[in-house]
């Protein structure tokens, strides 16, 4: 299930960050899989998101015509 | 029977009757005779092979700068002034054929040009990821269609408030600065305005060199994007805008990132995880293997170190050993050392029992 409370670019900021966790100093074997598997289920929820998003276009019903 | 009127009420019917018939018209000829008064009031004539007409309206009113040779088309109001006899009051005026639309559009161009309309340092940045925007278009145009099919596909979750307005002609101006105008003046106004309308040729484009449609377009405090006909076509309002797209399509392009660059971006950043794990696990392997190599080489030293202190204690225990003196030449005494006891004394190579006879304090 996507997360509907994050937005698109919360949800690639936290996979930026996931992303360094591996890079840094915190990382850890214990943990590595775990976040691989956040990181994996952040992709899938963004793709989710972004092809489920839909336009919603209003035509308005004002005239500009000279009055 | 006749009508017998005054002069003053013949003037007035007649407007009644122009106002009735014909409240607006286009009309479409070769200016004659143009000329500007007291830096306001703007006279001229439009003709053809058989008629000629006047024209009379301020400088406010001429949205193109016009001379004398050009083919406009006038958008105005017929009117029988008291005082100056027939002319068609001018509301807009739109240059017509190639001609005199380039030149019109020089014109314009050098006039705007002078006065910092297209500077480089008036362009604002479009929102990154906009939310909600405004667009000012024909909804039957091709150009539209385009627009939006490309948006759609693109990029989705926003809110698209789109204002119908003619893109081509002398009423095209009017409502698309009044669709501008709308745009700008609501409470939550969309975070960009975009314009769009689909190819044609230099008459069909010619809106949008309207001086006014350009000035508004310049004085919107909402950012805006133009694309405007094909990529050959190049209008002001275009020149004008904070950012030009080459095409409707293009303006699409330019407004909204592609979902899908988005996605293959994300399953990109996953991606890239897994030699940073591969790196980071050779790293610990590489890390225990030199401590096991540590650990064997502390040993191996421990070994030899206690090797060495084995050696050294056994020679010192045959040192100490009593056959080892013996075999020196000295002799082992055995038993109770008392006047009259039998002791034995080892030698290397016997061993002798005696009496003791005295003993003697050193």
């Amino acid at each position: 299930m996507s997360d509907k409370s994050k937005t698109i670019e919360e949800k690639m900021n936290e996979l930026r960050e996931a992303t360094a966790w591996f890079e840094s100093d915190d990382f850890s074997l214990t943990s590595a899989t775990e976040k691989f598997k956040e990181a994996t289920k952040l992709a899938s929820e963004i793709e989710h998101d972004l092809k489920n998003l839909e336009n919603q276009i209003t035509v308005l019903k004002q005239s500009f015509e000279e009055v | 029977m006749d009508l017998k009127l005054s002069v003053s009420d013949f003037v007035g019917l007649v407007n009644q009757t122009f106002d009735y018939a014909m409240p607006s018209v286009v009309i479409v000829g070769e200016v004659s005779g143009f000329s500007i008064r007291q830096g306001k009031w703007v006279r001229f004539k439009l003709k053809d092979e058989q008629s000629s007409v006047d024209f009379f309206g301020s400088i406010y009113q001429m949205t193109t700068p016009l001379e004398d040779g050009m083919i406009v088309a006038v958008q105005g109001r017929p009117r029988l002034s008291d005082k100056w006899g027939f002319s068609v009051s001018m509301q807009s005026v739109q240059a017509v054929g190639e001609g005199s639309i380039k030149r019109s559009f020089e014109l314009l161009k050098k006039k705007l040009e002078a006065e910092g309309l297209f500077d480089e340092s008036r362009k604002r940045l479009l929102p990154e990821l906009p939310t909600h925007i405004g667009v000012i278009s024909s909804t039957e145009a091709a150009g539209y269609v385009d627009f939006t099919k490309i948006l759609n596909a693109r990029w989705g979750g926003m809110k698209v408030e789109v204002a119908r307005t003619l893109v081509q002609g002398v009423r095209a101006p009017g409502q698309i600065i009044r669709a501008i105008d709308y745009f700008n003046k609501l409470g939550e106004p969309p975070e960009v305005l975009v314009i769009v309308r689909g190819g044609g040729d230099a008459d069909d484009l010619a809106a949008f060199n309207d001086e006014a449609l350009v000035r508004a377009v310049a004085s919107s405090r909402i950012p805006t994007l133009v694309g405007v006909g094909h990529e050959i076509d190049t209008t002001l309002a275009d020149l004008v805008a904070d950012v030009r797209a080459a095409t409707p399509s293009n303006a699409a392009q330019i407004l909204v990132p592609d979902r899908r660059e988005l996605i293959e971006r994300a399953w990109n950043i996953v991606r890239a995880i897994v030699p940073k794990m591969e790196r980071r696990h050779n790293e610990y392997e590489r890390e225990i293997g030199d401590m096991l190599a540590a650990a064997e080489q502390v040993v191996a030293n421990r070994l030899v170190s206690y090797k060495d202190e084995l050696q050294y204690t056994l020679k010192l225990l045959a040192q100490y050993n009593p056959q080892t003196v013996i075999a020196r030449g000295y002799a082992l005494v055995i038993g109770n050392i008392k006047l009259g006891s039998i002791i034995e004394i080892e030698r290397a190579s016997d061993v002798i029992e005696a009496e003791v006879r005295n003993v003697r304090q050193k």
